[in-house]
């Protein structure tokens, strides 16, 4: 299959729609000068096969606007080419365009909606599509703007679609049309003015305007595209191949048929529609930044913005081949003299710190680069690392998040460097506060390097001068074995190890917790679990702490060696921490344990937590509280406490989302049954129970082995499903309705589907019964988010204005202190992060806590966050 | 049978990841593949006669999606000062971890 086709060529006689397919998508991949003959060649066979094969060309150049935007230029050329050649085909191709680009409309898929919107515009310059259609085109994106009650979000979508194509269609439109043109960019101007801007601070990657403004993106596009149309529309870096074949698409002979558009019209607001986030433009270099022999264009030169769109566009593209990807990026023909491996470097930075969340997953920004280091490796190193320094020396202003991201980036880029780094450069800063970004970011680096490496791989590579900051050997600390004088409860401790070591039972293990003396009680009373977890008294509770404190220390103690062994030991006595925890306070009580035994060992921790929450023995609201309690006081600054915290958070998040899925599952199963009632019955188990059996049986197998790499551990089924009693007990707290709209909605959609449709088989019975199970677990689920975001917020707030009334009461500006910074911003990064979630429940904190008597520093944070979708 | 085998391939969420060093620890493999997405377990191969690393590994993930993110993402770089190799593998038997000794 994979012959011939590399150039984009098509030689052999016969055409598969594979071979169409590769022909088309690879047409102008490889910058080389034979594009000009590769585009007249497939001219000539696209239009020999166009009567057999004339559906499939449609679809596939249809996928090339919708999939390689880099390259719309070319595909623009090869239409117009056609459009020349063969009569009907400028009008199929454009009903073939416009049946997708109404069907994004309706969809709201964005992504293709521009790029539909900016390949029709250049299909002006082929004469394919009348200026004047193009034009209406625009009147009619712009017509939102006089829309009223809508979202900002809505209006600026429309008007972007119009901004990111002028480049391309300005120069005709302004030849032909300019009152008309101006009209429109007057519109735009009072659009652009107008809009409110309380969103951006929160998107920012610095909070300091210095030495760069990060501009919000409409504003910046809209300040580029002033500028060319005072340029006359005078660009030089839209590639534009079109030109080369004036004889054939421009000539008074030329048999081109210019079409009009038909009416395109915008769907009507609705409140349940999405829109994308605004964005800030991410700037790190200017042209004093770069050697003398090259110009950076300023920020506001339109083709600034056209070389990061082709960047970003291709990065997009090219995502999931990183090889692929960085040779595409070298390919990009720049206009001369603009630096592209600065540019390339600041858009690749630019995804990574951008916030909510980077477009891919944060290690391919990482590998990506490796690659391009590899690609040029005499060119490109120097540009990261000045890069990296630049970025170093604005630490003070960038926001926690996007430390984090440049911390986590940049040890995994050492770590391929065998760590070689002039660390030297960064002494000066060793005198600093402790907590100061700089500082924070060396420390936090040498954390995420030991990670990768170990404890004395970072003792070898950093100076002695920085060896404070080395993170402590991530070695666990048994407290009742360290002290000379043993403290209580030693002796237990003792015994309990040697049992767990022996892989007693639990029932062994449990009957030695309880000959341990309750500390508060002169008499050695025994606890039965059952009573301690039914109603706690005090004493009890407390005496229950120490068993629990005893046990979980020893059980990690000896899991201590490894993940493997720890979770191993965690397995085996799952059962007895189910009976021995119950209430919130004792679930702290296995954190705080845990903390005991390993400060030293950030990983391990975030490890432990996680498979604490994912086999129930621990609930999200409980590490939620932990984080912030007093004994973790101290570490709330540090990045592992928020890793654990989201980490939390996304289980739960990932919960709501499971059963949310399953439901949905359901609902489209349940539509079939029932539309495919009247076919005899005996079809319908057959066409249900296999789509429905995966369901179930998939997340149970999967649990069964875990575990049992440990060859001398019995595994235990973990992560097992709430139990049904456990579900009622659970969901009694809250009882907040609002949100639960869409399960009512559906509950009674069902209510008259059974209603409607009388005689149900056993099949659907049962579908039904399993929809009501799916339906419970998620409004259980939703409950259980709804209270943690709660807590999360509300513990946020205590300690932000707990620190605030220190400071006045000490006389402290505390926004002089960074761990206002590190605090507040977190802030941020949880409501960004998760965005989608809190929105939900946006309305109950508003009500509940985010009030106007709290601090207005928090405030702020909120009214930021919920301007993102104004 | 091979045509059931490529099946498993296609939808496994485990990988096979060779080319490690003997010295290199769960917690470091487990630092790397999580910037790819949540580990399930990691199985390290060990020497059938010492019980000790013998330079490869299984990394489970919960999505397939997950898993092609390390796949794409992570082989080919350094761990440990030496280039690791990623494959798919048709998801781990007991017994695998056991290279020879």
């Amino acid at each position: 299959k994979r012959r011939k086709f590399g150039g984009g060529g098509l030689e052999d006689d016969e055409l598969t729609e594979d071979k169409l397919q590769m022909a088309l998508f690879a047409l102008g991949q490889k910058s080389d000068s034979t594009l000009e003959q590769n585009l007249r060649d497939l001219c000539t066979t696209l239009c020999n096969d166009l009567t057999k094969h004339k559906k499939v060309i449609l679809h596939i150049l249809n996928q090339c606007i919708q999939l390689i935007p880099e390259r719309l230029t070319i595909y623009s050329t090869l239409i117009g080419l056609l459009n020349a050649s063969v009569i009907t085909f400028g009008s199929d191709f454009l009903d073939t365009c416009i049946s997708s680009l109404k069907e994004a409309l309706v969809l709201y898929k964005y992504e293709i909606i521009q790029r539909y919107i900016r390949f029709l515009s250049d299909l002006s310059n082929v004469k394919l599509l009348s200026t004047s259609s193009i034009l209406t085109l625009y009147e009619t994106l712009i017509e939102t703007t006089t829309e009223t009650n809508v979202p900002q979000v809505r209006t600026d979508f429309f008007v972007y679609c119009v901004l990111i194509s002028l480049p391309y269609s300005g120069k005709i439109l302004s030849e032909k049309h300019n009152t008309e043109l101006n009209r429109l960019l007057y519109t735009i101007d009072k659009y652009i003015y107008k809009r409110s801007k309380i969103h951006v601070p929160i998107l920012q990657v610095w909070t300091s305007i210095e030495p760069h403004p990060q501009e919000e993106y409409l504003d910046c596009l809209w300040a580029q595209i002033k500028r060319l149309n005072q340029d006359e529309w005078a660009e030089s870096q839209i590639f534009r191949p079109y030109y080369t074949y004036a004889d054939t698409l421009f000539s008074d002979i030329s048999a081109s048929i210019v079409h009009d558009l038909p009416t395109i019209t915008i769907p009507l607001h609705k409140d349940t529609i999405i829109y994308p986030l605004p964005k800030i433009v991410f700037r790190m270099f200017d042209y004093t930044d770069v050697p003398e022999q090259y110009v950076l264009p300023g920020a506001h030169a339109i083709e600034r913005y056209l070389v990061e769109d082709e960047i970003s566009n291709i990065i997009h593209t090219y995502h999931n081949e990183r090889k692929d990807c960085a040779i595409q990026l070298t390919q990009i023909r720049p206009k001369a003299k603009i630096p592209l491996n600065y540019m390339i470097i600041e858009v690749i930075f630019g995804h990574l710190f951008m916030l909510p969340r980077p477009p891919h997953v944060e290690l391919f920004y990482g590998s990506l680069l490796l690659e391009l280091c590899k690609l040029q490796p005499s060119t490109l190193p120097p540009v990261l690392v000045q890069a990296v320094e630049m970025l170093f020396e604005r630490l003070n202003t960038m926001k926690t998040s996007c430390i984090e991201r440049f911390v986590t980036w940049f040890s995994y880029h050492l770590s391929n460097f065998q760590f070689t780094w002039g660390w030297q450069d960064w002494i000066d800063c060793l005198d600093e506060n402790p907590e100061s970004p700089k500082i924070k970011f060396i420390r936090e680096t040498f954390q995420r390097c030991m990670r990768l490496s170990f404890h004395q791989r970072v003792i070898d590579f950093v100076p002695e001068q920085f060896y404070k900051l080395v993170p402590n050997k991530p070695s666990p600390v048994f407290k009742f074995e360290e002290t000379e004088t043993p403290i209580f409860g030693s002796e237990y401790a003792q015994l309990l190890n040697k049992k767990i070591k022996e892989r007693s039972a639990a029932e062994d293990i449990l009957r030695i917790l309880n000959t341990v003396p309750n500390p508060t009680k002169d008499d050695t009373a025994v606890v039965t679990p059952s009573a301690s977890t039914i109603n706690p008294s005090t004493t009890e509770l407390t005496y229950n702490m120490v068993q629990i404190d005893l046990f979980v220390s020893s059980l990690l103690w000896i899991g201590s060696k490894s993940f493997t062994h720890s979770f191993a030991a965690l397995a085996k006595y799952h059962q007895l921490f189910k009976i021995l925890i119950e209430s919130e306070e004792q679930q702290i009580q296995v954190l705080k344990s845990m903390y005991e035994i390993w400060p030293n060992h950030q990983q391990m921790m975030v490890v432990l937590v996680d498979k604490l929450v994912k086999t129930q023995i621990v609930e999200c609201s409980a590490v939620a509280n932990w984080i912030f309690s007093s004994e973790l006081g101290s570490e709330l600054t540090n990045f592992y406490v928020w890793e654990i915290l989201s980490s939390t958070i996304e289980k739960m998040n990932r919960q709501v989302e499971k059963h949310h899925n399953e439901l949905l599952d359901l609902r489209s199963q349940l539509n079939i049954s029932t539309t495919i009632q009247s076919i005899p019955s005996s079809a319908i188990p057959i066409d249900i129970t296999p789509a429905s059996e995966p369901v179930v049986t998939s997340t149970e197998e999967k649990v069964s082995d875990e575990n049992k790499m440990d060859e001398s551990e019995t595994p235990v089924n973990e992560e097992e499903k709430p139990k049904p009693n456990n579900l009622k007990r659970r969901r009694e707290s809250d009882d907040d309705e609002e949100d639960n709209n869409e399960e009512q909605e559906s509950a009674e959609k069902l209510q008259t589907m059974q209603i409607t449709q009388p005689p149900m088989d056993e099949a659907t019975a049962k579908l039904h019964e399993k929809y009501e199970i799916v339906e419970e677990r998620l409004a259980h689920a939703r409950e259980q988010q709804k209270k943690l975001y709660l807590i999360v917020f509300q513990r946020f707030i205590m300690t932000l204005s707990d620190f605030l009334n220190e400071c006045e009461s000490k006389n402290v500006d505390p926004v002089s202190t960074p761990w206002l910074k590190w605090i507040i911003e977190r802030l941020q990064e949880i409501f960004l992060l998760y965005h989608e979630q809190v929105f939900q429940y946006v309305s109950t904190f508003e009500s509940l806590i985010f009030t106007s008597d709290i601090d207005f520093c928090i405030l702020e944070v909120f009214q930021q966050f919920c301007a993102l979708r104004a | 049978n091979e045509v059931e085998q490529d099946k498993k391939l296609l939808q496994s969420t485990t990988l096979y990841v060779g080319n490690l060093s003997f010295f290199t620890t769960e917690e470091q493999i487990h630092e790397l593949f999580s910037r790819a997405g949540d580990v399930k377990r990691i199985i390290m191969g060990l020497d059938k006669t010492t019980k000790t690393p013998c330079g490869f590994c299984f990394v489970e993930y919960y999505t397939r999606n997950d898993a092609e993110q390390a796949m794409r993402y992570i082989n080919q770089t350094r761990l440990d000062d030496r280039i690791i190799r990623t494959d798919w593998d048709a998801g781990f038997i007991d017994g695998r971890q056991f290279g020879r000794g």
